[in-house]
């Protein structure tokens, strides 16, 4: 079953067309990475999917419902954390809490999420400093046991160790069989944690794959050091782009056949070659810059 | 919708508080003042008889003798200070109940829950509508207690026939202020349109009042109907003002809601 449908969704700000015609499918228990460049559509996308904003066309279904129609029905079984975390400055973590369980009708883990997130929620939101405030807004997300969680940006502002925390706790939601939607700028947890993702630019999808296959794409990233010097235009001629060249070094970025470039070197005398495939930042780079 | 309904009083209890205990404070003041106006009142008549009839008019005084609390009170306090002061609660009470949440993004912390848009406006609007109840009842009937600490006599009649017009000229700029805060994202915008808004028509009614040709402006000016004077000292409330007050809330609070269900709410 599919727990998330994108089709054709399309937003215009005046004559801004934020997200254009983006459809993706997502199914249920998948971790699903949203990437793109900063202004590519990925929080719009988002704010639609969550009924914050109403699409100009298109339409976004979450767990079998319309995300528009049946909103109330659909947030009973959706956890959502904003990119940049908004809090009642007057209210202490506790207070945003209980008004989440009252509005959600949801059993207590918000102490089992506190000690986990190491998070005192005594503390008046308006004291939080930004990662405390990402941590409660991950306690209110997660607060439920939802069968869909919605994140953009989950371990921003956060150390390395309560990363490792965020990871726990949505693995845990990945056994239980909840689907996780994430949106991030962090390839390695991209990487770590997602097993298909969608790349959106200038609003619109580049490609949607499994991190495997698209790891699997035939981009690759040569380091050659020669005895004497090493020229870098016939490797350019070839289609190569030259990432880094020092004389008898020269690093390089091949998409597609690398049968010309290994000939073009067996004309050197080679001291080290290193062929490998390129890192799934070099893939997202690759798509973003396209 | 009673969990929005209380915690949105709970997070301005101190604030409608201290409007109330204000206008409580200003009403014990003239009360108070009123035994020594009282005897001075023949001098003042004699004063006020060389005013215009038309300013008088104007500024809703027809009435001004001072032998009774009920002509003090309208003039010195139902005529600007106590509506100043439905109008500033009435406003700051519906511009935080949508457009400071849109442009704080808290919104997006309730709407994240399973709660439909038009619950989160009638919660709050509802909320707004009781503490102005609240501010009204508190502000007109102190004069009970305050009366007889002070042994001034009132005519209770009048103080409920000028506390169902104020309740109905704050309900109307309320629910107007509450229609603009489901249009604008901002706090700022939804205070300066009704504020200007109200300015206008404050102006409006006293063009009116002092030009002939122009006495149709009053009927586009809530001040025309707020005829405080007309309910506390004649105990007259016109069915014209109660329709206008009632149908400007019901459309706006409409128009309103209607717009909250459509718009973007995250910016």
């Amino acid at each position: 079953m599919q727990a998330i449908v994108v089709e054709n969704l399309t937003k215009h700000f005046g004559k801004t067309k934020a997200v254009d015609g983006v459809s993706f499918s997502v199914e249920q228990g998948e971790v699903f990475g949203f990437l793109g460049p900063n202004g590519a559509g990925k929080t719009t996308t988002i704010r639609c999917m969550m009924d914050f904003i109403r699409p100009s066309g298109g339409t976004v279904s979450l767990l079998g419902l319309d995300a528009q129609k049946d909103s109330v029905e659909v947030k009973k079984r959706v956890g959502y954390l904003s990119g940049y975390v908004r809090l009642y400055g007057s209210w202490t973590g506790d207070d945003h809490i209980r008004f989440a369980q009252r509005l959600s009708g949801s059993h207590d883990r918000a102490q089992e999420l506190a000690n986990r997130l190491n998070f005192n929620p005594k503390v008046k939101a308006k004291a939080l400093s930004t990662g405390n405030r990402q941590k409660l807004g991950l306690i209110l997300s997660l607060l439920n046991d939802p069968d869909l969680i919605i994140m953009d940006e989950p371990t921003n502002a956060l150390d390395p160790l309560l990363q490792n925390a965020v990871y726990g706790l949505l693995d845990e939601a990945k056994k239980r069989g909840a689907t996780i939607f994430m949106s991030s700028h962090n390839l390695n947890e991209v990487d770590r944690i997602c097993t298909n993702v969608c790349v959106i630019k200038q609003g619109k999808v580049v490609a949607t794959d499994a991190i495997n296959d698209l790891k699997k794409l035939r981009l690759f990233r040569i380091h050659a050091h020669v005895a004497g010097s090493i020229s870098p235009a016939i490797f350019t001629s070839l289609g190569a782009e030259v990432l880094e060249h020092r004389n008898d070094h020269i690093t390089m970025k091949i998409k597609g056949d690398v049968t010309p470039i290994i000939k073009a070197l067996s004309g050197y005398k080679l001291h080290d070659l290193e062929v490998e495939h390129a890192t799934l930042e070099d893939i997202f780079l690759e798509y973003y810059q396209a | 919708m009673w969990t929005l309904f209380f915690r949105y009083l709970r997070d301005r209890r101190i604030f409608i508080i201290v409007f109330c205990v204000a206008a409580i404070a200003t009403m014990w003041m003239y009360i108070a003042l009123f035994p020594s106006m009282q005897q001075q009142s023949a001098t003042l008549n004699e004063a006020f008889k060389s005013y215009p009839e038309s300013l008088m008019k104007a500024f809703g005084i027809e009435s001004l003798t001072f032998n009774r609390i009920e002509n003090f009170i309208a003039m010195e306090y139902f005529s600007i200070i106590w509506p100043l002061m439905a109008i500033f609660l009435g406003i700051s009470l519906a511009s935080g109940a949508v457009a400071r949440e849109v442009e704080k993004g808290t919104i997006e912390l309730v709407l994240a829950r399973p709660v439909s848009r038009l619950k989160l406006f009638g919660s709050r609007y509802l909320a707004g509508l009781s503490a102005l109840v609240l501010f009204t009842l508190l502000s007109t009937f102190c004069v009970i207690p305050i009366a007889a600490i002070h042994h001034v006599d009132y005519a209770l009649r009048n103080f409920v026939t000028v506390a169902i017009l104020g309740l109905l000229f704050a309900w109307a700029t309320f629910s107007l202020s509450m229609m603009l805060s489901a249009f604008f994202s901002d706090k700022g915008k939804v205070s300066m349109s009704v504020g200007g808004l109200l300015v206008l028509m404050y102006v409006l009614n006293i063009v009116a009042a002092l030009k002939a040709n122009l006495k149709d402006l009053q009927y586009a000016s809530f001040f025309h109907y707020f005829a405080s004077s007309n309910a506390l000292i004649k105990n007259m409330l016109t069915v014209e003002s109660v329709w206008v007050f009632i149908a400007v809330a019901v459309v706006c609070t409409a128009i309103g809601s209607w717009r909250f269900k459509q718009r973007d709410v995250a910016v």
